[in-house]
C-alpha cells in the first residue's frame, strides 16, 4: 500500500534539554500491504511521572500492535462493508481500545517487575505519589508511566483515528480544508490531559473514522500545539508542510521537517515535540495550489487577527491616559502609547489589503467551485473557524463517524 | 530559505496571573493604602523579573478591582504583559459585591473571554486581596465559578486584609484554609505579592500531569503558601490544624495598619 508518504518524529525539548530530562516522547509511522498506521505518544512532564517516556513508547507498540490485529480481522470479517463494521458494532472499537490498554498495562507491569521502583529515581516525585510507587499493592503506581496516544490508520476501503489525551489531529481535505477530525474533550485543559494511565482510561478514548482518506493527516503531541496561539496557526503549519512536501519531494521535504521541530520547541512550548504525518502521493498540482492559496489566506486572516487585538490593546491603553498631566510621566507614556497605536492602525490596514488579495487569488483558482475529483463538491471558500463545526475531511461518501467520549 | 520558515512559531505558552482586589469602603485607610503601595512596587518593580526569569511561559496580567460592583483595571480586552500595567491608585469606596466580582471572572475564564488565543495556556494563578464581608449574593456567584474549569484548574491565594477579616469567605473562594493568608503589616503584604506571585507562576508552568491526580489545585495552593510562608519568616508553616496562615515580618504588627 505504497500510496501514502508517512513521516513521525519526536524529539526532545529545549527545556528538557536545559533541564536534563529525557525526551519523554514516541512517534512510529508504518506501512504495510494493507494499511498504513502513525502515532504519537506524549509521557507526562511533571515530576510525578519519573517513567514516562517508557510509557509513551509501551503506548505507541502497544497501539501499532493492537491496531494490526484489527485491520486484519475486519479484513477477514467484512471485506466489503467496513465502514458499516464501524457504524454497527462500536464494540468492535471499543475492543481495538481494550486491546491496546490491555498490551499497555502488561509492558508497564513487566517493566515494574523486572527494574522495581527505586529511591534513587523518586527524589523529584511528591510524597503522596512515592509512597503510591513504592508500595506493590497499589494500582496507581503505574501513574508514573502515564501518557497520551494518538494513533491514525487508513487502508483502502476506510480510516480511522482515536485518541486518548490531548496533542491535535488535523486533516486536509480536497477541498483544502482543515479540519479536526478526532473530537477534543475538554477534559484536556491547561495542564492537565486525560492519560492511558487514568482508572477509567477506557471511557476517555474518542475516535474519528471515515470512508475515504483526505489529502494528508498530521498528528502531533501538544509541545507543537502549544507553540502555536490558536488552530488557525496550526492549518498554516500544516499546510505549509503539505506544500513544502510536495514541491520537495519525501526524503528532502521529511528532512526539513526534522530539522524544523528543534525551532518549534526552542521558538515555542520548550516541550518535547512529536509530528506524524501521512500524505498522499500523485496529488495533482491544481489541488496543491488550493491548498496553497488557502494557507495564504489563512495566514493572512491570523496576521490580520493579531493585528487588530493588538490595536484594540493599545487604543485601550492610549484611552486611559488621556488626559495625562503634563510634565508628568504619564505624558512621555501616553506620547508612547499613541505612536504605538498609529503604528499598529497603519500595519492593520495594510494587513486588511493583504486579506482581501489573498481571498481573490483563491477564488481565482481555476477549479475552485467544480470538481476537483470524481464525484466530489468542494466547499465554499472557507470562513473564520473553518474546521471546528465540520464533521470531517472533505471527499468522502458517506458522513463519516465521530465517537466522543462517554 | 524553506516554507517552513514562514510557519516557526513565536509564542511561549501563556499563562495568566489574576489579581483581584476589594476596594469597599471597608478596606478604607491603611489596608487598601498598604495594598495599592505594594501592588505598585510589586508591578514596577517586582514582577516584571518573573516573565524573563521564566522560560517556560510568557505572564501576563489581568486586574479586577471589586467593590459596588467590579471592574477591570487592566484592557477589557485582556491580560497584558507585566510592562504594560499602569497602576493607578485604587480608592475605597462602596459595598463589597464578590458575587459580582465572580460572576465577571467566570465570564472571562474561557476561551471566548480572557483566554482566547491560548491553545495550551496554563491554568491561571488568581490572587484575591479582600478583608471578607461579602455584601451580595456571594454564594451563587462563587458557586457558578466553581464549575468552571479553568477556575477549577486555577491556583487560588487570598491575602486576608486585617485582623478582622472574614477568612471563613476567603476560604471558600479558594477551597481550603490553607490556602489563605493573613497579613498585618505593609511590609510582610510587599512580600507577599511578590514571593506568592513568582513561586505560583512557577508552579503553574510545570508539566502536565493525568487527569485523576492525586494531589487538586486547592492541594498545590496550599503547598504554594506553605513554601511562602515558610520563605518569608523562615519558620515551617503549621497547617495541620486546617486553618488559614497568619504571617508577620514586622515587629509591630497589628500596629501597622
Amino acid at each position: 500500500m505504497k500510496q501514502f508518504l508517512k513521516f513521525a518524529y519526536s524529539l526532545q525539548g529545549a527545556n528538557h534539554k536545559r533541564d536534563g530530562k529525557v525526551c519523554q516522547d514516541a512517534s512510529r509511522a508504518y506501512e504495510n500491504g494493507s494499511m498504513a498506521v502513525i502515532a504519537v505518544a506524549d509521557g507526562h512532564g511533571s515530576d510525578n511521572y519519573p517513567r514516562t517516556d517508557r510509557g509513551s513508547r509501551f503506548a505507541i507498540t502497544a497501539a501499532l500492535e493492537a491496531i494490526k490485529e484489527f485491520v486484519k480481522a475486519v479484513r477477514r470479517e467484512a471485506p466489503l462493508d467496513a465502514i458499516n463494521v464501524f457504524a454497527e458494532q462500536k464494540d468492535r472499537l471499543r475492543g481495538l481500545e481494550l486491546n491496546i490498554l490491555r498490551r499497555w498495562h502488561e509492558s508497564v507491569d513487566g517493566d515494574i517487575e523486572e527494574n522495581p521502583f527505586c529511591e534513587c529515581e523518586l527524589e523529584k516525585v511528591s510524597q503522596r505519589y512515592r509512597e503510591a510507587y513504592l508500595d506493590p499493592s497499589n494500582p496507581r503506581r503505574k501513574k508514573a508511566y502515564g501518557t497520551t496516544l494518538i494513533a491514525i490508520c487508513a487502508t483502502e476501503d476506510y480510516w480511522f483515528g482515536l485518541q486518548i489525551g490531548d496533542g491535535k489531529c488535523f486533516a486536509i481535505g480536497w477541498d483544502g480544508v482543515c479540519t479536526e477530525p478526532i473530537p477534543w474533550d475538554e477534559n484536556c485543559q491547561a495542564n492537565i490531559t486525560t492519560s492511558i494511565c487514568d482508572e477509567n482510561a477506557l471511557e476517555e478514548f474518542r475516535f474519528f473514522c471515515g470512508e475515504e482518506f483526505p489529502l494528508a493527516v498530521f498528528i502531533a503531541s501538544d509541545g507543537v500545539d502549544d507553540s502555536y496561539a490558536g488552530d488557525d496557526e496550526l492549518h498554516d503549519l500544516y499546510r505549509t508542510i503539505f506544500c513544502m512536501l510536495d514541491e520537495k519531494g519525501e526524503k528532502a521535504g521529511t528532512r526539513e521537517i526534522q530539522q524544523f521541530l528543534p525551532v518549534i520547541s526552542k521558538n515555542g512550548s520548550g516541550d518535547d515535540v512529536s509530528m506524524a504525518g501521512l500524505i498522499r502521493k500523485g496529488v495533482q498540482q491544481k489541488t496543491v495550489d488550493l491548498v496553497l492559496r488557502r494557507k495564504e489566506l489563512s495566514a493572512a486572516r491570523c496576521e490580520e487577527q493579531r493585528l487588530s487585538r493588538a490595536a484594540a490593546v493599545a487604543k485601550e491603553k492610549r484611552d486611559h491616559l488621556q488626559g495625562a498631566v503634563p510634565g508628568t510621566g504619564e505624558e512621555g507614556l501616553l506620547r508612547r502609547f499613541e505612536a504605538e497605536y498609529e503604528g499598529l492602525l497603519e500595519q492593520l490596514r495594510e494587513a486588511q489589503t493583504t486579506l482581501k488579495e489573498a481571498q481573490c487569488r483563491l477564488d481565482e483558482v481555476p477549479l475552485h467551485g467544480t470538481l476537483l475529483k470524481p464525484a466530489e463538491r468542494i466547499s465554499p471558500p472557507e470562513k473564520a473557524g473553518e474546521g471546528k463545526s465540520r464533521n470531517g475531511p472533505g471527499g468522502r461518501k458517506s458522513d463519516p463517524i465521530r465517537y466522543e467520549k462517554k | 530559505m524553506s516554507l517552513l520558515d514562514q510557519v516557526a512559531p513565536a509564542p511561549r505558552k501563556i499563562m495568566t496571573l489574576f489579581y483581584l482586589v476589594d476596594t469597599s469602603g471597608s478596606m478604607m485607610g491603611d489596608k487598601l493604602g498598604s495594598v495599592n503601595s505594594a501592588m505598585e512596587e510589586a508591578i514596577t518593580v517586582d514582577l516584571p523579573d518573573i516573565s524573563s526569569a521564566n522560560d517556560d511561559a510568557e505572564i501576563r496580567i489581568a486586574i479586577m478591582q471589586f467593590s459596588t460592583g467590579c471592574a477591570w483595571i487592566t484592557p477589557n480586552s485582556g491580560p497584558i504583559p507585566i510592562g504594560d500595567v499602569i497602576w493607578n491608585d485604587l480608592t475605597p469606596n462602596g459595598i463589597t459585591d464578590l458575587g459580582a466580582a465572580c460572576k465577571e471572572l467566570d465570564s472571562k475564564l474561557s476561551r471566548t473571554g480572557f483566554l482566547q488565543s491560548q491553545t495550551g495556556a496554563y491554568a491561571p494563578v488568581i490572587l484575591l486581596f479582600s478583608d471578607g464581608g461579602p455584601t451580595d449574593d456571594w454564594e451563587s456567584g462563587l458557586k457558578k465559578l466553581k464549575e468552571n474549569n479553568w477556575f477549577k484548574h486555577a491556583i487560588k491565594i487570598a491575602v486576608a486584609i486585617g485582623d478582622d477579616a472574614d477568612r471563613d469567605v476567603l476560604a471558600a473562594f479558594t477551597g481550603t484554609p490553607e490556602a489563605v493568608i493573613g497579613v498585618r503589616d505593609k511590609q510582610t503584604l510587599k512580600a507577599l505579592i511578590r514571593k506568592v506571585s513568582v513561586r505560583a507562576s512557577e508552579f503553574q508552568s510545570h508539566s502536565k500531569q493525568s487527569s485523576d491526580v492525586v494531589t487538586s489545585a486547592e492541594d498545590d495552593s496550599a503547598a504554594i503558601v506553605k513554601d511562602v510562608v515558610q520563605d518569608i519568616t523562615g519558620q515551617s508553616a503549621d497547617t495541620s490544624d486546617g486553618k488559614p496562615i497568619d504571617v508577620s515580618i514586622d515587629p509591630a504588627w497589628g500596629t501597622d495598619w
